[in-house]
């Protein structure tokens, strides 16, 4: 459900209806008028605007956090101060889930959704400052010399570009022509316990990126080595997970460095930046690294399913297409 | 040379200043950027709300055709058609 009225909101009766057998969280946002010595507040809404921008964030919500259910109402009019604004009630499996993607609708809504709100006051009424868009360029912002440089992202990060992937026009990216590889360096796992390989195969299929090639290499040298060619020949997107770390064993970088004809160290540099955050002064025993060979780009991260996610999802993924791009040139 | 209408939207400022629904008679071939000019030549300080002093679109400014943005860069080089929508709006303050 997908509202925007006048009305109040019946909120006992949509958690009713995000119940589900296969469910075991139901969070709910509800952000209410508050008492900044106004007297009242106006909501006003580009209706049709507001209900199509709505739907497409439950849409990515959805997909992105794997919810079972999102209803939002929003409503419009005169509301006192303690009156319901929004109300967002999301069904997941998983609490994190749940808190995740309620937070990312409800922050979606602020940034792009059409709702402006009028405060008044004894002295007089006021709008609420908006949320100003940083999107003045058509795709993303981009280092290299024309401003206008279009590139290829996968589909999730389109919509997530700025906020606006619905707002892009088509020629402004070229189609995806992504092919990835996994490798995982492991001595000891088989395709069955290939926890953080798994984890990566999900994440690229959710950007509908295709996984053209899967190997389990050794921890040596030559191995990994020998394993990277064959994924060159096939794939231009090569992430190695694993054997990055400090151990005797470790020799991911090892085998990899020598061989990139350019090194992104920025990729290493922001993916311990944001491991930081997630485990604290730990993020320093991770070496990853990325390069790129031939034009393609290729990826070493440490071989848990929390580190490959970090790095899928807030660097490699988002960055992707722009890399190719350039590495093409 | 013909005419084309095109309606406009206009929200919370905007609409206070000039209106909700302003219908406009553009010549055939007109921009976004005509458009709007057109709005601001319709009320006193119209030009203030939209324009920066050099003549470009305030970057504040959101602008959509039929629902679908545009960039303030590009309304220029936007040509509207007869029975357009444009919406204009300042920056956005839902949730």
């Amino acid at each position: 459900m997908i509202r925007v009225q006048q009305e109040d909101v019946d909120i006992a009766a949509m958690i009713a209806a995000a119940k589900r057998p296969e469910s075991g969280a139901v969070v709910v946002f509800n952000g209410i008028v508050r008492n900044d010595d106004i007297d009242a507040m106006e909501v006003e809404a580009y209706e049709e605007v507001a209900l199509r921008d709505m739907e497409a964030i439950r849409e990515e919500a959805v997909g992105k956090f794997h919810l079972h259910s999102a209803d939002i109402v929003h409503r419009i009019g005169r509301l006192a101060v303690g009156e319901n604004i929004v109300v967002i009630v999301v069904g997941a499996g998983h609490r994190s889930e749940g808190f995740r993607g309620c937070e990312y609708i409800l922050e979606r809504i602020k940034e792009r959704v059409p709702f402006w709100k009028k405060e008044y006051r004894k002295e007089g009424a006021s709008w609420v400052k908006g949320h100003r868009e940083p999107r003045r360029v058509p795709t993303r912002t981009c280092l290299c010399p024309a401003s206008f440089f279009h590139f290829a992202v996968p589909k999730s990060t389109l919509i997530d570009a700025a906020g606006d992937g619905t707002f892009m026009k088509p020629d402004h990216y070229m189609p995806p022509e992504f092919r990835a590889a996994i490798i995982t360096v492991s001595s000891s796992r088989t395709p069955e316990t290939d926890t953080s390989g798994t984890k990566i195969r999900e994440l690229l299929a959710l950007d509908h990126v295709p996984v053209v090639h899967y190997a389990i290499v050794p921890d040596r040298v030559d191995a990994i080595q020998s394993g990277l060619a064959r994924a060159l020949e096939l794939a231009n997107c090569i992430v190695l997970n694993g054997g990055t770390g400090l151990t005797h064993d470790d020799c991911t970088i090892e085998a990899v460095s020598p061989l990139l004809e350019k090194r992104i160290d920025g990729f290493g540099e922001l993916f311990r930046l944001k491991s930081f955050g997630e485990i604290g002064t730990s993020a320093i025993l991770s070496r990853a690294v990325a390069g790129v060979i031939r034009g393609k780009v290729v990826f070493c991260i440490p071989g848990s399913t929390g580190a490959v996610t970090l790095a899928m999802k807030e660097i490699i993924l988002p960055e992707l297409g722009h890399i190719l791009t350039h590495a093409n040139k | 040379m013909t005419k084309i209408s095109v309606r406009t939207r206009l929200f919370a400022q905007f609409r206070e200043q000039f209106g909700g629904a302003v219908p406009l008679s553009l010549e055939a071939g007109a921009t976004v950027l005509s458009a709007l000019n057109a709005l601001a030549a319709g009320v006193p300080d119209g030009e203030k709300a939209f324009f920066e002093e050099d003549g470009s679109i305030r970057e504040y400014v959101v602008l959509m055709r039929n629902g679908k943005r545009i960039e303030t860069t590009e309304a220029g080089a936007t040509q509207l058609a007869d029975g357009d929508e444009l919406a204009v709006f300042p920056p956005v303050a839902g949730g």
